[in-house]
């Protein structure tokens, strides 16, 4: 017989009031050990996906839109230029592991579709810019070979939309070339589904840009400090650079202040969870109001007690937040696809990274906090008087 | 030799701006192998005196020594870690309720006070022992409601004995039972006290059983009225 024991009976005692008080700690686990998980697991996605890109930073003409999207809205008007020189001055820094320089154009197709619309042309260089994006993959045929200048890639919503297979043959508009399509890209799920690819030579001399580029994608080494590169940047005239890194912290401030709410949430539900626990300790401290009277009496003291009812506690809350950790592991898919399904853009992978650590961080948290709503219904006990007790109620 | 004197013992109550004298400057002694058996009518502050010499209570004032020891100082109050400690060392406890531990069975009720007194180790001998005096080696691995009352409150003088008291204080032990089961806690406790020399304060309303005492302490009004 020790402590541990009466404690561990005293909870089977009430069995349907220890399962709730158990079951309210467990979803606050739960929500607790998901959440950190999406913490981990969504900047884990994110920066994965930010590295597939390949560069971590692109130089862009100033004012230059470089989203697809915002170019078909504005029918293609809008792009700006930068001098294809401007590669060689880039190349020059020893910062710089790479190099891919692309043209985009977006050009009226009255072709496209029923009434025609805009396409959306993208010039690259054959020989690196499918090795700085070694993740797109393809459904059929491959990227055009280093010297071709008669043969496109088409994205996956592009060949849909133009019902074109590998091996067709495409003029494009206001041009008289004709272009083999050399392969059709799997979906990726961003911009470049609806692109159609071109040798950027191509592409220069078909829309009469030549030595023209509206963007340059640029690889740093390894060491390279990116700050230091990006300042240097700032120093060719009329550029603007757009670094990867600030498009994760624009991404990731968005998803900060939803974490912000449903963190809110879970601190309320942390509240409650505590408030439970603190209600239903004291309940059955006053419940056992002679009891513990009595086992004074027979020699414990203040702080057996205190201690007796702490373990109680502890037991409690250390079964919900072990029920709520395998819950949130358990169920870590179906809240995966609750928040893919709420949140605005979501990278691949998994969102949700529960590991041991987050488990551990959770489960000494939910042991805290429950334990601090033992401590009063504790004192209390421990203060009980073996009199007071005897003489209750006779 | 006395193993316990009480001079001057006075308890006071206040309610509200009344004052009550539970115990009204209280003296007398118990020796050794003693059965102590205190009587009177209700209200006469039998309860509020056991439960001073079991140091259950501070007194408001007076002295009280047991065993040459003095507990109670005129006026000095003590915490609850000290009285524990009095506690642990002289006394066995039981009440007209028998105060199980209803989740318990008869032997984990009996080895309670063993869990908080660390000094105490209990050999399965002395468990076994116990259980036979009171005849409930039977009952061991019962829960408290497979049990009769008096099976019940004999588990209750078997927890009580389990830390070898000197002092067994029972404050109505069999208020709660019928005449049968009475006569046979009368008995428990005769023989305790022949066999084991422990010494007894017996609380009771009944005449028949106070007459097992060797000593008689009348009470009236917090007073003593009859000691002999
Ligand atoms: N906590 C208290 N507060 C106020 N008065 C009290 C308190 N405890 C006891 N009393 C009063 O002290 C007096 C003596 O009570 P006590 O319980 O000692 O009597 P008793 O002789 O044991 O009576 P009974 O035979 O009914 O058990 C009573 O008048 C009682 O009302
Ligand atoms: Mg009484």
């Amino acid at each position: 017989m020790n402590i541990f024991q009466i404690s561990y009976k005293n909870l089977l005692r009430r069995k349907t009031r220890t399962f709730f008080t158990v079951t309210g700690i467990m979803l606050s686990a739960w929500v607790l050990v998901t959440l950190l998980g999406f913490n981990r697991g969504y900047e884990n996605s994110l920066n994965n996906d930010i590295d597939a890109m390949g560069f971590q930073i692109i130089l862009t003409a100033k004012g230059c839109p470089y989203e697809a999207a915002t170019l078909m809205l504005k029918g293609g008007t809008g792009l700006r230029y930068m001098p294809q020189s401007i590669v060689a001055d880039v190349d020059k820094s020893p910062e710089v592991s790479k190099t891919s320089a692309m043209l985009m154009h977006a050009e009226f197709d009255p072709n496209k579709g029923e009434n025609g619309g805009t396409s959306i042309y993208l010039g690259i260089d054959p020989q690196t810019y499918p090795e700085m994006k070694p993740y797109l993959q393809f459904q059929q045929g491959a990227w055009f070979n280093e010297n071709s200048q008669d043969e496109i890639v088409l994205g996956f919503e592009a060949a849909e939309l133009e019902q074109r297979e590998i091996g067709d043959l495409m003029i494009l508009p206001g041009s008289e070339t004709e272009f083999k399509v050399a392969g059709i890209l799997k979906r990726t799920g961003t911009q470049d589904d609806g692109m159609i690819f071109l040798p950027l030579k191509a592409l220069q001399k078909t829309f009469g840009k030549e030595g023209q580029l509206t963007m340059l994608g640029i690889q740093l080494k390894r060491e390279a400090d990116a700050n230091l590169f990006e300042e240097e940047l700032y120093k060719l005239q009329d550029v603007q650079v757009v670094s990867m890194a600030q498009v994760k912290n624009t991404i990731m401030s968005l998803v900060t202040s939803a974490k912000v709410i449903v963190l809110s949430i879970a601190f309320i539900a942390f509240l409650i969870a505590m408030f439970g626990v603190l209600n239903t300790v004291l309940m059955s401290v006053f419940e056992r109001y002679q009891e513990i009277g009595i086992l004074k009496s027979m020699g414990a003291l203040p702080s057996d007690i205190f201690k007796m009812i702490l373990i109680e506690t502890a037991l409690l809350c250390s079964l919900g937040a072990a029920f709520g950790i395998i819950f949130s592991l358990a169920f870590a898919d179906a809240s995966e696809k609750i928040i893919r399904y709420f949140l605005p853009f979501t990278p691949n992978g998994n969102l949700i990274a529960i590991d041991l650590q987050i488990a551990a961080l959770s489960f000494a948290a939910i042991a805290a906090i429950g334990i601090i709503g033992g401590i009063y219904p504790s004192i209390r006990a421990a203060q009980i008087r073996p009199l007071e007790a005897i003489r209750a109620n006779d | 030799m006395n193993l316990i004197t009480a001079t001057g013992l006075t308890k006071i109550y206040k309610r509200g701006s009344e004052e009550v004298r539970a115990l009204d400057g209280v003296s007398f002694s118990i020796e050794k192998g003693d059965i102590a058996a205190v009587t009177g009518p209700s209200g006469s502050g039998k309860t509020t005196l056991v439960n001073i010499i079991g140091c259950l209570d501070n007194p408001s004032s007076g002295v009280l020594k047991i065993d040459g020891n003095e507990i109670f100082k005129d006026g000095a109050s003590f915490s609850e870690s000290e009285l524990t400690k009095v506690r642990r060392k002289f006394f066995g406890y039981i009440f007209q309720k028998f105060f199980l531990l209803p989740t318990l069975t008869v032997k984990e009720n009996i080895l309670v006070p063993s869990v908080f007194q660390k000094e105490l180790t209990v050999t399965q001998e002395k468990i076994n022992e116990v259980l036979e005096i009171l005849g409930i080696a039977r009952r061991k691995n019962h829960l408290p409601y497979e049990l009769s009352g008096g099976e019940m409150q004999r588990v209750a003088i078997a927890r009580a004995l389990i830390n070898s008291p000197e002092i067994l204080i029972a404050d109505e032990p069999t208020g709660n039972l019928d005449s049968k089961r009475s006569q046979e806690i009368q008995e428990i406790l005769t023989q305790l006290n022949k066999e084991r020399k422990i010494t007894i304060i017996l609380v009771t309303h009944n005449p028949e059983f106070a007459k097992i005492g060797n000593k008689k302490i009348e009470m009236k009004d917090g007073k003593i009225t009859v000691e002999n």
